[in-house]
């Protein structure tokens, strides 16, 4: 059964159901909703990132559905990515974050996973001056306040 | 998949509802709190700390309790924290003991009897009591049955009365990656058979010193070890063959949930077992020639590092990693334990502190002589059973400094010339062999491995001072 998805800029997406439902937030609507054709609005995500969320959607559509719950297992390395989604997140940056975003407002875990571990990925190996420079961070800290916050965490340097 | 396009995707575009819509955020601090820390949690040790520093935003959003209780459980799992939680609650009424019973019990934390002259084993075969500090009891009493892997079930609410402090102070113990001799398990440890000394040019300033044990045994946990291949180096320093050879140097994996007992019954990840000194000295970084050339020859000039031959691959999941020094027969002396390390082969930095091993140390001849001067052949042992046997004691040579004998005299020359030159030149540390007489000799005299110890110089004086007395003795009869 085909579900209709509005993206924000109004352009329409008509996907399987069972593509669709990966989205626990679209899932949850359809069950509020009920048999209906009417199209399904998502505001808060662009055409071309609705494409690319669809696009996961459709290569995962057969992977077992997580149980989201606290108690489960915590999880698992940042290396710990497939092929096919370290290709599929070989995008820019700004693109890599409204993917992160469309995931945690439609509520796809395993793709809000991917994206975060990706950014995790980006961030190893740099500095705290090089973080900040590679994601537009707004240094906010007093020289004092960064000498201290850096001699308490001092330790993890060779952790 | 259709799509159908109505309208060109666009840049800040007032949609129907007449809304001005969001930009896409162009600082990582930006984004939400929840994907702010759900990256936190995805980031190495190292690289949370310094995403730390970052900025004020961030540094608040992540540094919170609830983000360290995740890490610290998602790294070393919670059973080592349920001591502390159950100091924290009142104590539950008796159970039956047949929930008590889910841990396989290394109960038997005595060390082995220590009578020199009749060794024998402990009653189990591993008697580490890894856990003692976390309160073995307490885990086995409140942990319940705990399903194994991936799928395994947890319940975060048990342990979260543990404050952000003492997960952060936790987290900064278990994290290590190199672990001092003062921090291991080593049986017999105390005045008599191994004893910790303090050694400044050492890397954490202590040693630990095998003066003369049956029952080597020496142990320590890595914890919560993430995913990777790692190397595994010991900082020893060796002075005689006793320790090293046919010894068992081995490393196990285990669940970062389960007691270091467990060791016991799953096969070992990495087990070397030198059969010669050439075999052992080949996993090392220490030029050595020829050190079968002398008895009781210092086999390494300073301090070596033992490098096992083998990766250690951790898969999957943050793991323990169970490292042993054992040797379960044989009297054995002259060993000095700096600390134990873990190499991470995969981080381009880390992977630097592999060492060159001396096979592969092309500026090292193999046949080129050792110039022998300053070292000392002779055990302080046999220095005493000379002077008990004659009734007398030689007359020591300026070497020691015109010391007498005294406690401590010749370990204390002895650093005083190893902190005076480097490692690689470095004069041997006081010779503690094992004495070629009875065990019970030698457990006499390894109270005497502190006397001074005169150089071969001196002997010959002695010798040709007494042949010359004799001559004179007889010309004058």
């Amino acid at each position: 059964m085909p579900v209709t998805l509005t993206s924000l800029d109004d352009v329409k997406f008509t996907v399987d159901k069972e593509v669709a439902e990966r989205s626990i937030l679209i899932k949850n609507m359809i069950e509020d909703v009920g048999e209906s054709d009417s199209p399904i609005p998502l505001p808060n995500v662009s055409s071309a990132v609705l494409k690319k969320v669809i696009e996961y959607c459709e290569h995962h559509r057969n992977d077992p559905v997580q149980v989201q719950d606290e108690t489960d297992d915590p999880r698992k390395r940042s290396n710990d990515i497939e092929e096919w989604d370290m290709k599929f997140m070989t995008v820019d940056q700004e693109m890599l974050f409204e993917i992160i975003l469309a995931a945690n407002y439609l509520d796809i875990k395993p793709l809000l996973d991917v994206g975060c571990k990706t950014v995790a990925n980006i961030i190893k190996g740099k500095t705290p001056e090089e973080i900040r420079k590679v994601f537009n961070i707004v240094n906010d800290f007093t020289p004092e306040e960064e000498a201290q916050i850096k001699k308490e965490n001092e330790w993890a340097e060779d952790r | 998949m259709e799509n159908t396009e109505q309208e060109q995707p666009g840049l800040a575009s007032t949609n129907e509802t007449g809304t001005q819509d969001t930009p896409p955020p162009k600082s990582l601090c930006e984004m939400p709190p929840e994907v702010l820390m759900h990256i936190a949690l995805a980031l190495p040790c190292r690289e949370f700390a310094r995403m730390l520093q970052t900025s004020r935003y961030i540094h608040d959003t992540i540094n919170t309790h609830w983000i360290w209780h995740m890490r610290f459980t998602t790294r070393f799992g919670q059973t080592i924290l349920q001591p502390l939680v159950r100091s924290r609650t009142p104590t539950p009424p008796p159970v039956s003991t047949r929930s008590s019973q889910v841990l396989n019990t290394s109960t038997c934390n005595e060390n082995p009897p220590s009578v020199p002259s009749a060794p024998s084993p402990p009653t189990t075969e591993n008697t580490h009591d890894i856990h003692t500090e976390q309160g073995e009891e307490a885990c086995e009493a409140m942990k319940p049955a705990i399903s194994k892997g991936k799928n395994r079930k947890v319940d975060l609410r048990k342990t979260t009365k543990v404050s952000k402090e003492e997960l952060v102070s936790l987290y900064k113990k278990y994290s290590r990656m190199i672990l001092p001799a003062e921090d291991m398990d080593i049986v017999h440890m105390g005045d008599r058979y191994w004893k910790m000394i303090e050694y400044p040019s050492s890397h954490f300033g202590k040693l630990a010193e095998l003066m003369s044990v049956w029952w080597m045994d020496v142990a320590v946990v890595f914890r919560g070890v993430p995913p990777g291949r790692y190397r595994i180096q010991w900082r020893l320093s060796v002075t005689s063959e006793a320790p090293v050879v046919n010894s068992e140097f081995r490393a196990v994996l285990f669940d970062k949930d389960e007691n270091a007992s467990i060791t016991s019954t799953i096969p070992e990840a990495i087990m070397f077992k030198p059969r010669t000194v050439q075999e052992f000295t080949e996993q090392t970084d220490s030029k050595v020639a020829k050190a079968d050339r002398k008895p009781f020859r210092n086999l390494f000039r300073g301090f070596a590092t033992l490098e096992l031959p083998a990766d250690l691959v951790v898969d999957e999941d943050y793991q323990n990693v169970f490292v042993q020094i054992r040797n379960h027969e044989g009297w054995k002396s002259g060993l000095y334990i700096d600390y134990v390390r873990l190499v991470d082969l995969d981080d381009p930095v880390r992977s630097k502190d592999r060492i060159a091993l001396r096979t592969d140390n092309s500026g090292c001849n193999v046949d080129e002589p050792v110039n022998d001067e300053g070292e000392e052949y002779y055990p302080s042992s046999s220095n005493s059973w000379f002077g008990n046997a004659l009734g007398f004691r030689p007359n020591l040579t300026k070497n020691d400094s015109g010391s007498s004998r005294r406690p401590g005299g010749a370990r204390s020359r002895a650093f005083r010339h190893v902190a005076e030159l480097s490692d690689a030149s470095a004069t041997s540390l006081s010779p503690t062999t094992s004495a070629p007489s009875s065990p019970h000799l030698s457990a006499t005299n390894t109270g005497n491995n502190r006397d001074n110890q005169p150089s071969p110089g001196s002997w010959y004086k002695f010798f040709a001072f007494l042949v010359i007395y004799c001559m004179y003795i007889s010309w004058t009869q």
